[in-house]
This record gives structure tokens, sequence and C-alpha cells, in this order.
């Protein structure tokens, strides 16, 4: 937080970061000079996929900025998302390369990276000032089948940022494997993803509230003339059932470009 | 929700509350953790996390809990992963626009695969809460 009083607000970043080959894929994420990148990196790829990993650093001096992993026991069936949250300063007077570094255990199709936060710089733009309503929003569904499907909405004003998380869960006990994917996008872009999947503790006759997916958010409206909409999906494979009843969970907050 | 613009950012307090908890291996249940009491007319922005201060000697399932019926987070950890420590964490966001203190209970909720005896753990609150509607 204090990160915020020190810097200078200068642009979001919503970034694709283009992955092409086969396993193992690398892509680069490019940091402005005079920047420090605050958000996700995020990853989808769909199912039919096994296990997988991601992480960004750079090679010289070699720096992990962070990562993560997912082992996906449903790998015909669930579409897997990892995210991580970093923060990547770039105080130097030259752009820095950072690779997103990406792999599986089965060479699948293309795996879709995208980098979504705030830019914040030592010159110029305007100071980010703390906003100052918060929302919480529970929510209860009942999921169809192995289909992504929005379960919430939300339309970020102009002049603000978001920032949050969100996670959805099973409302009760459920016997066999399965999973749970939940994603956050807005527009084209991807803010946030995970899944979540077993066959053991948790999922078969483990306590419910224990077994779900989340993924948090920072997404950038504040230069924007009108609202930005952004909208919360889940997808769930059961090896016992057809639909799924989930509970989940929104909670996130408003920045303002004082 | 209006997005409500700030000028200045004054700290009003600093948040810090911690439990130690006991998890039956075997079994599953919530236990609950530190309250967390948001002052009137402040925003809280913090985080709550446990950590585990025993390995884990059977696979477990953990989640994160905030009042009771609300999922904060949810993470899974499985497999008969002996001497492994679990943990997690997640962000909290919490608005209070009442002219009185809300107090919030967390917990933690858990699933063992096996096992008999104690896991242990801790379950830390901390955060800054902001003064509510500057201008």
């Amino acid at each position: 937080m204090t990160l915020f009083n020190l810097f200078q607000y200068k642009q979001p970043l919503y970034t694709a970061v283009t992955m092409t080959g086969s396993s193992p894929w690398s892509g680069t994420l490019t940091i402005p000079a005079n920047s420090i990148f605050v958000g996700n990196i995020s990853m989808t790829a769909p199912a039919g996929t096994y296990s997988w990993r991601i992480r960004a650093y750079r090679n010289s001096p070699f720096t992990v900025y962070g990562g993560a992993e997912n082992v996906n026991y449903n790998s015909g069936n669930l579409d897997i998302g990892l995210s991580f949250e970093v923060t990547i300063p770039n105080l130097t007077s030259s752009d820095l390369a950072v690779t997103v570094y990406l792999i599986n255990n089965s060479s699948a199709s293309t795996p879709t990276v995208y980098a979504c936060g705030l830019l914040l710089g030592r010159d110029g733009g305007k100071v980010i000032s703390v906003g100052s309503d918060v929302s919480s929003t529970q929510i209860s569904t009942s999921l169809a089948h192995n289909t992504l499907t929005t379960v919430s909405t939300y339309s970020i004003p102009a002049g603000s940022i978001l920032v949050g998380r969100f996670h959805m869960a099973l409302a009760a006990s459920n016997g066999g494997y399965g999973g749970l994917h939940a994603r956050v996008v807005t527009g084209s872009q991807l803010a946030g993803a995970g899944t979540s999947s077993g066959n053991n503790v948790g999922f078969v006759g483990g306590a419910p509230r224990t077994y779900g997916a989340s993924t948090s958010y920072i997404i950038d409206n504040s230069a924007g003339a009108s609202p930005l909409s952004v909208s919360y999906s889940v997808k769930q494979y059961s090896s016992t059932s057809s639909s799924l009843s989930l509970i989940g969970y929104r909670s996130q907050f408003l920045w303002g470009v004082g | 929700m209006t997005p409500l613009i700030a000028k200045s950012m004054l700290v009003n307090s600093v948040i810090y509350s911690s439990s130690s908890l006991n998890l039956t291996q075997g079994n599953s249940g919530v236990v609950n953790g530190p309250q967390l009491t948001v002052p009137s007319n402040t925003v809280f922005i913090g985080q709550m996390f446990f950590y585990s201060t025993t390995s884990l000697s059977y696979g477990l399932a953990l989640s994160l809990e905030f009042n009771d019926s609300v999922y904060a987070v949810f993470q899974k950890h499985g497999g008969f992963a002996v001497g492994f420590r679990p943990g997690l964490m997640c962000p909290l966001y919490m608005s209070n626009n009442t002219g009185f203190g809300v107090v919030y209970q967390t917990s933690v909720g858990y699933s063992f695969a096996g096992g008999s005896g104690t896991y242990s753990g801790t379950l830390v609150v901390s955060g800054v809460t902001f003064l509510n509607r500057l201008s």
C-alpha cells in the first residue's frame, strides 16, 4: 500500500503475452523504463492437458518474479487456469524484458497468457488515492456440467481501478472426482484465472467448503471515458453429477484517481 | 457501488491479530480464529493467512473463511504429503459505512484424509484501515 503513495500512476497494462510453438512456450513481457508493474500474470488453456507450470523471470541478473503450477486430474474435461500476482520493478532508463515461461506435459493447444494490472512510474501521471467503497457479493448458483458459465458481472465506473478476488466452491459434498475453473475477463482481456481439481481430499466425502477455485485481479478503467464491463465465469466438471450447486464470493474495492 | 474519490489517504489504524488453532486429524470441521473489528466509517484493506506450526502427516484440505458462511478463499492440499506444512492466504476488503464498529469472525475449514492427533497452526489477520469518504 505504501507503494502507491510513493510512486505515480502511469497507465494500465493489459498485454497479451504471445506464446508460439509447442511446450515449453516462452513469451516476452516488456516493462517500460522507470516503471513498476503491479498485477497478475494469468493463463488459460482448454481441456485436454494435464499439468502446468508458469513462471516469470529475467536472465541477467537471474530473477524470478513469481510463478504457479497446477496438476489437472481431469485433463480431458476441465479448462486450466493459473494466475500469480507480481510486482516487477524497472527503475532503470531502459525497458525490461521479462520472460514468461510455460510448460505442460502434453504440448497441447497454445495457451492464452495475459499480464493485467497497473504501471506505476516515478514521473508523470497522477497520484493514485484510495477510493472508499468496497463491495462484497455472495454468489450462489447451480452450474451446468462442463460449460463455462458467467455467474456474475460488474461495471467499473470511468475513472476507477478495480482490485479484488473472486472465488467459487462446492456448496455440498460430492463423490467422485472433478474440479472447478474460475476466470475473470474484461472485454477480451484475461484478468485472472484459477483451476482446482482432484480425486481425494476435499472432494470425495470431504468438507465441501474446502474445495474451490479462486483468482485475484487488478483492472484499470481510470483513463476510460465510459464504464468497463467485467465478467466472472466458472466451469465445473464432476464424474458423478451433471450439475453442481456452487457458492462463491466476490470481494473487491475501487480506487479512484485524484 | 459509486466510486468515491479520495484526495488524500489517511491511515486510521493498523490491525494485527492472531489465534493459535488446533485441527483434529481424521476429521473435518471449522475452527474459529481472531475477530476483526472494522471501525465506524472506515475501509479495511488487508489479508488473512493461515500457517502450520506442525508438519502434515496426512492429506489435508484447508479453507479460509470469513463471517461463517462467507467464503474468503479456497485452497486444497491433497495427497499424503508427509512433512509438508501447508498454508494459505487471501486478501480482505471490507467497508463499514455505519456509525458503529462491525465485528467479523475469521475461521479455518478443514478436512483430513485420515490420521489421528492434533495438527496445529496460526490464523493471522493483518491490514490497514482508511478513513472513509474523504474529500
